[in-house]
């Protein structure tokens, strides 16, 4: 999972699993989001299965990390 | 799935949650210096954008955004606000209750800052004393919030302006002229503009604009800035480009 970044630039991490349809609305909301508070960010999205999605914990599907922070963490088990 | 702003459950995080997200990360830091570190634009045009994108956020009705528009006439006519009491009469709201609840919307949207039922600033104009005077042809005077604001009245009216301000640092007047669009006069010839990025959340009326400010000239500027290096950092400009920035902010404000 990314971590908590230092670096120059804001990094937005979005992991997906292999069945979830939500990337294409995801790009679309996060590339606006960008655009209207004029930032520029290092955008990774993340196809992952749920072994993967198990190893790095996470309970849902999009999770998405700004700058290694997940925007509102998810409670529920289970990666679909 | 992903709330948004009404507590609905989505999906994916809408945009309004994504831009929270983005501007809480990009100003939790609490080091001015890495704020702008992924920022494109300059500092103004950030400003700008807040500016101009609040107006559009607050999805006001028409009769809510003729209504703001009065408030900007009166205080551009008067150099104060109206009361809620004036702006229901004069815009005809069947109670001052719902002249309250939409000054308060105002508020809470940062179109306007206001202290108990008092409005004391609307973009660009302030009810308090400033550093920026905006001086109209017959002679009436009215404060604007910074040096941005004072150049944008012009573009907002479309009214010749003389602008009076002081430089933070000798506390000599400023002057300028703005006629036709374009800086007319300006005494003495080196005024430049200063905007701090000391501090970057929150409402722009209390955070940037007194920060915002002319200066006789890049020297003054700079001597201020090594005597003030809380406030140090941040972005000069030229005065066309100030005059550019307040036809963007305020060209339309009252379109």
């Amino acid at each position: 999972m990314a971590e908590d970044k230092k670096g120059d630039a804001m990094r937005i991490d979005c992991y997906i699993s292999q069945g979830c349809g939500s990337e294409k609305a995801l790009r679309e909301n996060v590339a606006r989001a960008l655009e209207a508070e004029r930032i520029c960010a290092e955008v990774g999205m993340h196809r992952i299965s749920d072994e993967q999605a198990a190893e790095l914990n996470l309970s849902g599907s999009p999770s998405v990390f700004i700058d290694g922070k997940e925007l509102q963490p998810q409670g529920i088990a289970g990666f679909s | 799935m992903f709330k948004d702003e009404s507590g609905r459950l989505a999906n994916v995080p809408s945009v309004d949650t994504l831009r929270k997200a983005l501007k809480k990360r990009n100003c939790g830091t609490g080091d001015a210096s890495n704020k702008g570190k992924a920022v494109m634009k300059s500092l103004m045009d950030q400003i700008g954008e807040t500016v101009r994108g609040r107006l559009v956020e607050v999805r006001l009705s028409q009769s809510e955004d003729e209504t703001r528009k009065y408030i900007l006439k009166e205080f551009a006519k008067t150099g104060k606000p109206p009361s809620e009491k004036t702006i229901a009469a004069a815009m005809k709201l069947p109670t001052l209750e719902a002249a309250r609840r939409l000054v308060e919307k105002l508020h809470k949207s940062d179109i306007l800052t206001k202290e108990g039922d008092e409005i004391i600033s609307a973009y660009p104009f302030s009810a308090k004393a400033t550093r920026h005077t905006v001086i109209f042809k017959d002679g009436h005077e009215v404060y604007a919030l910074c040096a941005t604001d004072a150049l944008g009245i012009h573009f907002m009216l479309g009214l010749d302006i003389a602008i009076r301000s002081h430089c933070p640092e000798c506390e000599n007047e400023i002057k300028i002229e703005v006629k036709d669009g374009k800086v007319a006069s300006c005494v003495p010839k080196g005024v430049v503009e200063f905007v701090s990025s000391r501090e970057d959340c929150g409402c722009t009326a209390k955070t940037f604009c007194p920060f915002m400010n002319f200066f006789c000239s890049e020297e003054h500027l700079e001597k201020w800035r090594e005597k003030n290096h809380a406030y140090g950092k941040g972005e000069k400009y030229r005065l066309h480009e100030v005059l550019e920035h307040g036809k963007y902010i305020f060209g339309d404000f009252l379109k």
